[in-house]
């Protein structure tokens, strides 16, 4: 019976694919949250939906009131708006809360789970792998999804809120509009589309790295004494220089393609920017546009392409955490293994 | 670790090596972020020219808009290479610095410290270290200048609704002053606990195997879900915080919209403001408020990284326990192999363990200490490697304090084998040729001695066979014979045996004595034992009964002289 987690047939998915595999199979650790996350999930669509409206809000003020200099409209603008923000600000501590909450319950949940999985598996599994290797996987793997639950995760559902939200709502302002704001999406999910295999491949390397890494140093400390006995620290400092060298390498690949969907959708946001403001100006001069609608267009591409580009930050971290959420699988995977042996 | 009070933790000194490479970083971040803060005040410039003149020619402000987004581009991709080099290159030189200061340190700091707290430090405190460049560093600046500029240029498009937009801000100052005051020693408590986790992971999995022969699993989840809810019970109060903070932040934000129309609308319709500086003004006041979240987030980033920058530092500082750095001349001579315990007391915790200990042992004789479990052997052997020193006494090498001796030459000339097996993941060759000085012939010699050649012609690849790192592919007797060669190969003075028979068959035993005496006749030989019988020719065998030195002298005197030696003897022949 092989134990041997670097001997596992690699699962080579596509990166949505294997996404969504990661999300169907975590999903596993949430039982009993149902009602908390729907809480959440309406929390999360009232603030949304705020966030949505108030650009359009703000441009029927322009249009209808300030240029008509209609102070009693401004007024009744204001009013509604600032019931809109209350409910936003309510929605958005219930959604913090909760949702928090959530996933440090989630991460507890898992952290035990594996550590009970590793204590039911034969000494086997422990012959067949180094310990630094599966301490890593036990701790910094687990700490690498804990980082995304519990300061990503959240920001994760909210902009994805507000993106499609935003994606769908300006279809009903003005159709041509929208289709110039959206258009340059392409470019993003283009772009996406090529790096993405790039950015979870360089990942992987990383996080194995880091665990070769990890098994050295393990390795070393845990028999320091025979290390001392051996003159052999110029050996160990040696080795360690290997096994670190190559841990640079992989990380600053992994780092710059974390961080190149930032500069990225940067940039299409402003390219959409320009366009939109070109576009508008047109049908503008043509009658078929307000000034208002075109400061709300602005303001909406600020608000659709931001969140995307947050987005893109929160995709280099989720990217890690599913690298590290498949080698947290590798081990709870094997358990089955032994179930079938057993029977 | 003293991690109660707030650490005080310098990091200027730490980051000064990557001046430039920082002043080149920052410089690119204050360009792209500074740039940026063009487009709303352009956007809104172009709707006001519109409006002015509608048949006007917009070209040239589309052309700067373009290359600004061009350049916007350029900076931040240079930026995001330029973070990765310099946050991986600290966290590597980090490491380096981290792996050559353990290695100069000696066996008692890093079994006190703990090889996992160790581990830690190495791994995920130098990640967290790393944070502080890639994150905190160019996170802070950015929001400067975005803070900075959002601010200058509201109140340049219009002063008056410029001061009343800002009057709130405050109040996201105040909220965050109240929440990180209480935030930080969650985070701290944290990353203690941290430790704590990887100290129970760590003795599950290198333990693994003591855990399933005591059948503890239990236990050991038990410890484990105790320290794991202590982490959650930490996320929870964290969480509470943060929770509260971020409805402040958008509260803040969304008064501020409500107050810019209000007064804005005003001032268009009074012709103080244009529609444009109207829309800019909308868009820098959104700028603006992103600068706080992102302080927000990563202010507990740079709190982590700080505790963990303490750590780090508190390895590095830490001094080196051996004499080898205070000056005196150490001794590096060749020795003969005689050895002298003078007067040796030890006491471990007000507990004595060896009372007034002298023995000499001559150069090429066979000497065997023996004794029940506990009699203090153990810690004979490791007073003689000098892993521990004695609480008084003298321990002489040839006539020279052990403690004076450089511990470098004083090590190649003992040969050690030590009860536990250390085997390394690595090919068999690396595990017994440990130092690149041993010989062809010597590695050989010692494999024959050790009688390995056997168990080297049955592995596919011979002595370049990978065994791993439990050494689980070899039986106990296997790998006691490893060791035993690798103590050989270094053609040592004296060999040192800490209860070698114990796994290895009485044949092959006297076999590998009988080689022993014939391959290296200059050998002293000190065997640590609790059976006679395989020792009943030597030179010279002390008997040691709870730290104290029974009798000394041949078996055959000491089955004359000494009752307990006697007494030991019998019962071993009777087990048989």
């Amino acid at each position: 019976m092989s134990y041997n987690l670097n001997n596992l047939p690699k699962i080579s998915k596509k990166p949505l694919a294997q996404l969504q595999d990661s999300l169907n199979t975590f999903s596993d650790y949430l039982p009993g949250e149902k009602l908390k996350l729907t809480v959440a999930v309406i929390a999360v669509l009232v603030n949304s939906g705020a966030t949505i409206v108030t650009p359009y809000l703000i441009s029927l003020g322009i249009d209808n009131f300030i240029s008509k200099g209609d102070l009693n409209g401004l007024t009744s603008i204001i009013l509604i708006l600032s019931a809109l923000y209350l409910a936003a600000v309510v929605a958005g501590y219930l959604q913090a809360r909760i949702m928090g909450l959530v996933s440090q319950r989630t991460l507890y949940r898992l952290r035990n789970h594996l550590f009970a999985k590793i204590q039911s598996l034969p000494i086997s599994f422990f012959n067949q792998n180094k310990s630094g290797d599966l301490i890593s996987r036990l701790n910094s793997d687990t700490e690498k999804i804990n980082d995304f639950l519990s300061q990503s995760f959240l920001r994760f559902i909210a902009t994805f809120a507000s993106i499609v939200g935003i994606g769908i709502f300006i279809f009903f302002i003005n159709w041509q509009m929208a289709l110039v704001t959206l258009f340059p999406t392409i470019l993003i999910f283009i772009s996406t589309r090529l790096i993405s295999p790039w950015v979870q491949r360089v990942n992987k390397e990383k996080l194995e790295a880091a665990g070769q890494l990890s098994a050295e140093v393990q390795e070393s400390l845990t028999n320091f004494k025979a290390i001392i006995a051996f003159n052999r620290q110029e050996y160990f400092k040696q080795k360690f220089v290997e096994v670190n060298e190559i841990n640079y390498q992989k990380s600053v690949l992994a780092e710059v393609a974390s961080g190149v969907f930032n500069p990225l959708y940067n940039f299409v946001g402003n390219i959409a920017q320009v366009m939109v403001l070109g576009f508008g100006i047109y049908l503008i001069s043509k009658g078929q546009l307000t000034v208002g609608l075109l400061i709300g267009f602005v303001s909406y591409t600020q608000k659709f392409y931001e969140p995307l580009r947050i987005l893109g930050t929160i995709w280099g971290t989720l990217q890690s955490a599913t690298a590290a959420w498949v080698r947290v699988r590798e081990i709870l995977g094997l358990e089955s293994n032994l179930k079938i042996l057993k029977s | 670790m003293t991690t109660k009070e707030k650490p005080k933790v310098k990091i200027l000194p730490f980051l000064k090596p990557y001046t430039k490479l920082l002043f080149f970083l920052i410089t690119l971040t204050i360009l792209a972020n500074g740039l940026s803060l063009f487009i709303p005040r352009l956007i809104g410039n172009v709707i006001d020219q519109y409006q002015k003149s509608p048949g006007a020619d917009l070209t040239p402000n589309f052309v700067t808009l373009g290359l600004i987004t061009l350049g916007i581009v350029v900076f931040t991709i240079s930026q995001i290479v330029l973070i990765a080099y310099a946050s991986e290159k600290v966290a590597r030189d980090l490491r380096l610095n981290l792996s050559k200061k353990i290695a100069s340190q000696s066996n008692g700091y890093v079994s006190r410290v703990g090889a996992s707290d160790l581990l830690t430090n190495l791994t995920s405190d130098v990640d967290s270290v790393k944070v502080l460049v890639s994150q905190g560093i160019v996170n802070i600046f950015s929001a400067g200048i975005t803070l900075i500029g959002s601010v200058y240029l509201l109140l340049s498009i219009n002063l008056k609704l410029g001061l009343i937009a800002l009057a709130i801000l405050p109040l996201i100052g105040i909220a965050f002053r109240i929440i990180f005051s209480q935030i930080g020693q969650y985070f701290r408590a944290i990353q203690e606990n941290l430790g704590r986790i990887n100290k129970v992971i760590n003795e599950s999995v290198v333990g693994a195997m003591l855990v399933r022969v005591l059948n503890s699993q239990k236990d050991e989840q038990q410890k484990f879900e105790k320290v794991n809810l202590v982490s959650r019970d930490l996320g929870y109060k964290i969480i509470n915080l943060f929770s509260a903070l971020i409805p402040v932040i958008n509260l803040v934000s969304n008064i501020a919209i409500v107050i810019i129309l209000w007064f804005g609308g005003q001032q268009v319709i009074e012709k103080n403001l244009t529609l444009g500086e109207f829309s800019a003004f909308i868009s820098y006041y959104g700028l603006l408020i992103t600068p706080f979240f992102i302080i927000g987030f990563i202010s507990n980033l740079i709190t982590r990284s700080l505790i963990s920058l303490g750590r780090v530092n508190a390895v590095l500082d830490a001094p080196v326990e051996q004499i080898n750095n205070q000056g005196i001349d150490l001794v590096t001579k060749k020795i003969s192999g005689k050895l002298e315990f003078k007067a040796i007391n030890m006491e471990i915790k007000g507990k004595k363990i060896l009372d007034n200990i002298s023995f000499t042992i001559s150069p090429k004789t066979r000497n065997a200490i023996v004794g029940p479990t506990a009699a203090g052997k153990s810690q004979i052997f490791s007073l003689i490697t000098s892993l521990t020193s004695p609480t008084s006494g003298e321990i002489l090498v040839d006539d020279t304090e052990i403690s004076t001796f450089d511990k470098n030459s004083l090590f190649s000339q003992l040969g050690l084998v030590f009860q536990d097996s250390i085997i390394f993941n690595s090919t068999l060759r690396e595990n017994i040729q440990f130092s690149e000085q041993i010989s062809d012939s010597d590695l050989q010699k010692a494999i024959d001695t050790a009688n390995l050649d056997d168990l080297i012609k049955s592995l596919p690849n011979g002595l370049e066979s990978q065994i791993s790192e439990r050494g689980s592919n070899l039986s106990g007797g296997q790998k006691q014979r490893l060791m035993l060669a690798r103590a050989l190969a270094l053609n040592p003075k004296i060999l040192l045996l800490d209860d070698f028979t114990a796994r290895v068959d009485i044949n092959t035993e006297k076999k590998i004595l009988q080689d022993l005496t014939k391959n290296y006749p200059d050998l002293t030989l000190i065997s640590i034992t609790q059976k006679i019988e395989p020792i009943e020719g030597y030179d010279q065998i002390l008997l040691l009964m709870q730290g104290e030195l029974l009798a000394s002298g041949t078996h055959k005197e000491l089955m004359q002289s000494s009752l307990e030696y006697q007494q030991i003897w019998e019962s071993q022949q009777s087990a048989e």
